[in-house]
């Protein structure tokens, strides 16, 4: 079934993609049908069953790999937002890139998306999960790049995909670190039998598995990329980087809870980033002025804050922390689809050009009311019944933990910051009169059609009601939610109020110290953005790391590459020669007389073999010394004269034939060359050049010296050239010469490649020839 | 099993089909049948046709278990030559036949009539020289094929007559010839103290006793220098980043998926087979030369400041992949074929992807006119999404394998060997293999995004008389993206249906580690083959 949901996403996704949505309405509806029929397929087969929902396909067990799907409450919490958030964006979308050619590829990658998240929450076995959360972070990339010619996107875009594609990287290799030390590639097996304390391979293997979660959910100093993906439609930035993608990095964190949350460096590692990026994200999220701006660092803001309740193991953490998730994507989501109509309305998200439209726009007003009492964290909201559960667990902590200081000091500031927002966003785009900056009078201002308002209406209202229905309705998701992250049946139920105490109070802090910031206004802000100024962005660091990167890499490869050839030469040769050096050690018996093969020789061969070597000697001295072009061909042809006379002397006249034949064919081209070539000098080698030359050509000697050598020693076994010597004997009926049936019998299949040799060379010979004589028309500048 | 019946007969086809194409193509002249079709083209796509129906025969043969030996000229080895065709020798035949048809239509969509000038024959000595060299049982049997291969790949490289072209291609064929010369060296030291040439024959000699100690280092280390020459491995690739990218974007093809790879099949040919002890001795240096590979060529890839060349110099990172499975198989019992199974997945997935990325590089530079996509200080953004939606979509696609990127085969080879590297306890080499994953992403991404994203280009002015002209070629249309399209599907089974492509590269890995079985199938003449008993 899960499997087939899937199918049935990708396969609608497709279908909307070919069929041109942009131009039917029927499109808008059908994106939003599809994924409300699947929750409702899944919901009447799981929640009738009381044990958790299993489904197995093999795939690819040879490397661990099988999707195997496991649906608990954890799951069905985050299957019941993507699928219920999905189908109010696919509705929406419709409307906001209403017109856009390229909606049915938006549509492509939105519900590809879909099924990768859902993927992602099914899986248990972690291989799998990778396989998913890939999807999601290629998906992803590909929807902020929707609008491909702006710079913001692709830098957006780029930037998303080397910090999620990376942290991606990282994880994989936390799973196969894990899962080879451990034997088992689930989830289910690993949190059953957590992984043995805190020795190496856990910790690293810890390490890498968070750095997966803190860069897909965007945790410092990972931050930046989220608010760059902001470029990517208003839609995707609602849906994948506020309700559902960003919130696969808390999943990981929670669906592994069992199994590392008694290591020791769990706790302090998840606390103290998570309160590092709440109060960071929320002081950034006050400076900013565009909407979605504000709200990318809000949302930093709360994944720091469920960073901060899944680092503890109470079960008013956990709660806090199932109740955030909720919460957050019931009011995040219509926040975000409001600030998109907005925008679609007036022309502007610049909230320093917004003012008064309460009237106007009075669907998105009620919206906006209704999420912003629960961003705001007003009693009894879901915002404050997570605050106010995780506040009560710090407190709890603060005993015995020191981080928990820290994460108290996140958790205000960041609920400082939520109050400031709300309050903006109510006030400042709806109530007030004036705006601070000019507004763009040619825009006509168009408010959204019903439609559109329907998917964010229905998530607000659903947000609104949360603390009526919490523990009637959503009881048992929580409740199981909860069990599934801490590993144990838990019995849970949300108690709107807690009392007047410490908890409440801080939480009330909180409120009124946004308040007190919105009522100064902005003239404190002012300081806080020079003060933020100050602090190097992420996006600077990856922007000059990028950039050396690129210098660092172009100069090791070109540095290398671009050496003359004399170097490159002289590589390969040194490699060569490093092999006879290394087995130099082992030549001792080269040096036996046993292993030599001396042939006794009378007196005149010995003396004509003296005569030649000299000869030759005397040549290659000649190449040495020369000046000209003219005399080192001579010489050298000279040489392989020589050798021709050796051929001879050992009784070898076809070889020698062919020699000499080589030799004098090769003469006389060069010097055919050389008298069409202009008649200048050969440039004078520097002294250096010329010892370094001189070197390589030494030791290249001796290396085919020592090479002769081996290769002439005493055979230890009866070459196969004595059977062919018989063969030629008996079988070819007396022929004498077993060269010739060598070459055209025996090995005619190699003569027949060398043959193929030579008449490709004189193709090439040709091809050139005829390139150079029709000059070439200009070619495509491809270096 | 054995089979050296009449059937047999057949390998030689391998070379002598694309020979009577190409000698065929030069003797009769050209003349047009179809608009896109003369009778060369048409000589390459019937071969590539043929030699494919070949190698899918060869391959549901040998797939069984059963080795094809041809004892050419009837003269049994190691007397005479002998062609071996197993399960390894077989895929990769197959896959150089895919990739080889794959490139004749991109070739017929895309060259123009200057570039046309032998390309159709030389692509068909190439098939033959690779062809060969898969079949190869004898040292110098082999050699003659790597000549082949080195003299027409030397005039394919200089094809354009460009000045680039001939100064990368004098590179090129001077520092091949050099590891040729160094192959030649290994060869004639085999022959003065064996007295053969036969691989079987070779394996069976290097297990008598009192052999002198520096034989098998030095044969196993001038092998290793000239095949690592040939497979472009750290530091013995300069060759191929100088050469590749100056070609033409079919040949550029042609050669990231075939020319280094017969490098690499003579590596994973031969160290099992002779040099198993050799694998283990030296494997320190051997990760080390890998990882390096694995470091330089993503580097590189990420400094190529044109498409082609960043993606022709990022082959040797794959090559390092690939080298390190050999690398982790050697062990002290000998060479494990659990190790160079995911090698062999590597490879497979290499060669098609590599191919498919070439083409689609090579689409897009001949639309943009240029190279440069990745975006600089000169901008330099190619914005080709708005035109060529098919092209981008295909191109991403190859860009998400070469990642290795689920579900396609990048990701399947890229585990095996993540895996193997973790079990072997090899951290830092597991680190190099993981970050230049990381590096191979980004800048794949980086060319993807130059070349699709950004301002469409302005329309061309076409009748103004500033208009310079606009393309190479005739453009590009359904003869460049099927092909392509076809690669990625390939590579897209290979990931899904990984069980199955994994267990045909374990059973090539099995036969390259099973020495007995070799020898046995060689079946040397008389006496020899109980000295192998």
């Amino acid at each position: 079934m899960l499997l087939g949901s899937l199918a049935i996403l990708s396969l609608s996704g497709l279908i909307l993609w070919r069929t041109k949505p942009e131009t039917t309405r029927q499109a808008a509806w059908f994106g939003a049908v599809v994924p409300l029929a699947v929750l409702g397929w899944i919901w009447r087969r799981t929640v009738m069953l009381d044990a958790t929902y299993h489904e197995h396909w093999t795939w690819l067990p040879s490397f661990n790999l099988d999707l195997t799907f496991r649906l608990d409450g954890l799951s069905l919490l985050f299957t019941v937002i993507i699928l219920g958030i999905g189908a109010a964006v696919a509705l929406y979308t419709h409307y906001y890139l209403e017109g856009d050619p390229r909606l049915g590829a938006f549509y492509l990658f939105l519900f590809l998306f879909m099924a990768s998240m859902l993927g992602i929450v099914w899986s248990d076995n972690v291989l799998a999960f990778f396989v998913f959360w890939e999807g999601t972070t290629f998906t992803s990339y590909l929807l902020i790049g929707h609008g491909f010619s702006a710079t913001a996107s692709q830098r957006g875009a780029r930037n998303a995909l080397i910090v999620t594609g990376g942290g991606g990287l990282a994880m994989l290799a936390g799973f196969l670190l894990l899962g080879q030390a451990t034997g088992d590639w689930t989830f289910s097996a690993w949190n059953a039998a957590p992984p043995a304390g805190a020795d190496d391979m856990t910790t690293a293997a810890l390490v890498l598995i968070l750095l997966g979660a803190f860069t897909k959910s965007g945790q410092f100093p990972f931050h930046f990329w989220l608010p760059g993906a902001m470029a990517a439609p208003t839609p995707a930035s609602a849906y994948l980087h506020s309700a559902t993608m960003v919130k696969a990095g808390i999943f990981l964190v929670a669906r592994t809870h069992p199994a590392f949350a008694d290591h020791p460096a769990w706790l302090p590692v998840l606390v103290g980033f998570g309160a590092v990026t709440c109060a960071v994200s929320g002081v950034l999220a006050m400076t900013k002025t565009d909407l979605k701006g504000m709200l990318a660092y809000a949302t930093l803001a709360q994944l720091g804050l469920l960073f901060v309740a899944l680092g503890q193991s109470g079960k008013a953490a956990l709660v806090a922390a199932v109740v955030g998730i909720l919460a957050h994507a019931l009011y995040k989501g219509p926040l975000f689809l409001s600030a998109g109509m907005i925008e679609h309305a007036t022309g502007t998200r610049d909230i320093r050009r917004l003012a008064g439209q309460a009237r106007p726009l009075w669907t998105v007003f009620i919206i906006v009311v209704a999420s912003a009492l629960s961003l705001a964290a007003l009693p009894v909201w879901g915002g404050f019944l997570s605050k106010e559960y995780l506040l009560d667990s710090l407190l709890h902590l603060a005993d015995t933990a020191w981080v928990a200081w820290l994460g108290l000091i996140g958790v205000l500031i960041g609920g400082t910051a939520f109050a400031w927002l709300a309050i903006a966003f109510v006030h400042r785009i709806f109530l007030r009169r004036e705006p601070d900056a000019a507004v763009d009078r040619t825009h006509r201002l168009h408010p959204p059609a019903a439609t559109m308002v329907a998917g964010p209406m229905a998530l607000a209202v659903i947000g609104f009601t949360l603390p009526l229905t919490l523990d009637r309705w959503f009881q048992p998701l929580v409740q199981d939610a909860v069990s599934a992250i801490s590993g144990e049946v838990q019995s849970v139920h949300v108690h709107l109020w807690g009392g007047f105490n410490a908890v409440f109070l801080l939480s009330l802090a909180a409120l009124a110290a946004g308040t007190g910031a919105y009522l100064l206004g902005f003239r404190t802000l002012r300081v806080l953005h020079r003060g933020v100024d100050w602090v190097p962005s992420g996006d600077w660091l990856l922007e000059r790391s990028l950039g050396l990167a690129a210098r660092g890499a172009s100069w090791i490869s070109h540095g290398l590459q671009d050496l003359s050839l004399t170097s490159h030469i002289s590589i390969v040769l040194g490699a060569a020669v490093l092999v006879v050096v290394l087995v130099a050690n082992r030549l001792g018996s080269l040096f036996n007389p046993s292993d030599l093969r001396i042939v006794a020789e009378s007196p005149v061969a010995l003396w004509l073999e003296g005569t030649i070597l000299l000869l030759s000697l005397m040549a290659a001295l000649t190449v040495l010394a020369s000046n000209n072009r003219l005399a080192p061909i001579i010489a050298l042809s000279v040489v392989g004269l020589n050798v021709t006379l050796f051929f001879v002397l050992f009784a070898a006249p076809d070889l020698a034939l062919t020699q000499l034949l080589v030799e004098v064919l090769v003469f006389v081209l060069i010097i055919l060359i050389l008298y069409k070539l202009p008649a200048a000098q050969p440039p004078r080698l520097p002294l250096g050049h010329k010892i370094r030359n001189i070197g390589i050509a030494c030791v290249t000697g001796v290396f085919g010296f020592v090479l002769v050598l081996l290769a002439s020693g005493r055979p230890r076994f009866e070459p196969i050239s004595g059977e062919m010597i018989r063969a030629t004997w008996l079988d070819a009926h007396g022929a004498a010469n077993v060269v010739n049936v060598i070459l055209t019998d025996f090995r005619g299949f190699d003569t027949f490649g060398e043959m193929t040799v030579i008449a490709i060379a004189g193709i090439g010979v040709y091809s050139l020839v005829r390139a150079y004589r029709f000059r070439p028309r200009r070619r495509p500048a491809s270096e | 099993m054995t089979d050296s019946s009449n059937l047999a007969n057949l390998l030689a086809l391998f070379a002598i089909i694309p020979l009577c194409a190409a000698g065929g193509s030069l003797l009769i002249p050209r003349f047009q049948l179809l608009p896109r079709l003369h009778t060369h083209s048409l000589a390459a796509l019937l071969a590539g046709i043929v030699n494919l129906i070949l190698a899918l025969w060869l391959m549901a043969r040998t797939v069984q278990g059963t080795n094809l030996v041809l004892h050419v000229g009837g003269h049994h080895g190691p007397f005479g030559i002998v062609l071996v065709a197993d399960v390894f020798s077989a895929l990769l035949l197959l896959l150089t036949a895919v990739i080889y048809l794959g490139t004749v239509p991109f070739a017929i969509d895309v060259l123009d009539q200057r570039d046309r000038m032998g390309f159709y024959p030389l692509s068909l000595f190439l098939l033959m020289g690779v062809n060969g060299t898969f079949l190869a049982g004898d040292l110098f049997n082999l050699y003659v094929f790597f000549e082949i291969l080195v003299i027409t790949s030397f005039v394919l490289v200089t094809l354009g007559g460009q000045r680039d072209q001939i100064r990368g291609g004098l590179r090129f064929v001077v520092l091949n010839l050099l590891g040729s010369m160094v192959f030649l060296g290994a060869v004639a030291v085999a022959y003065g103290t064996l007295g053969t040439l036969n691989f079987a024959h070779i394996a069976v000699l290097l297990r008598q006793p009192n052999l002198p100690a520096w034989l098998v280092p030095m044969m196993a280390g001038l092998l290793f220098v000239a095949f690592a020459g040939k497979s472009a491995l750290f530091p013995l690739h300069f060759w191929l980043p100088c050469s590749y990218h100056t070609t033409h974007p079919v040949v550029n093809a042609l050669f990231g998926g075939l020319l280094t790879k017969v490098g690499l099949y003579s590596l994973f040919r031969l160290f099992p087979l002779l040099f198993p002890e050799q694998l283990a001795a030296w494997q320190p240096a051997f990760l080390a030369l890998a990882g390096a590979s694995m470091v330089v060529g993503t580097l590189g890839g990420l400094s190529g400041d044109t498409l082609r060349r960043a993606l022709s110099f990022q082959i040797v990172s794959h090559i390092g992949f690939i080298f390190a499975g050999l690398a982790l198989a050697g062990t002290r019992n000998g060479v494990l074929a659990v190790g160079l199974a995911p090698a062999i997945l590597y490879l497979a997935h290499h060669m098609v992807v590599k191919t498919a990325v070439l083409m689609a590089g090579g689409a897009i530079e001949l639309e943009l006119q240029t190279g440069r996509v990745v975006p600089g200080p000169d901008g330099g953004t190619g914005g080709l999404l708005a035109h060529r939606q098919w092209l981008a979509i295909w191109f991403f696609l190859t860009a998400l394998s070469l990642a290795g990127i689920p579900p396609f085969s990048g990701f399947t080879g890229k585990l095996g060997l993540l895996l193997l590297m973790i079990s072997m306890e090899q951290w830092l080499l597991l680190a190099v293999a993981v970050l230049s994953s990381f590096v191979t992403l980004y800048m794949i991404m980086r060319l993807w995004q130059g070349a699709f994203w950004g301002a469409p280009p302005p329309v061309r002015n076409t009748d103004g008389p500033a208009a310079a002209p606009t393309r190479l070629g005739p453009g590009f249309g359904m003869l460049t993206l099927t092909p392509i399209a076809v690669l990625v599907g390939c590579s897209l089974l290979m990931g899904v249906f990984g069980e199955s492509a994994w267990s045909v590269a374990n059973q090539a890995a099995a036969t390259l580690t099973d020495v007995e079985a070799y020898i046995d199938s060689v079946a040397l003449a008389g006496h020899l083959a109980d000295a192998s008993h």
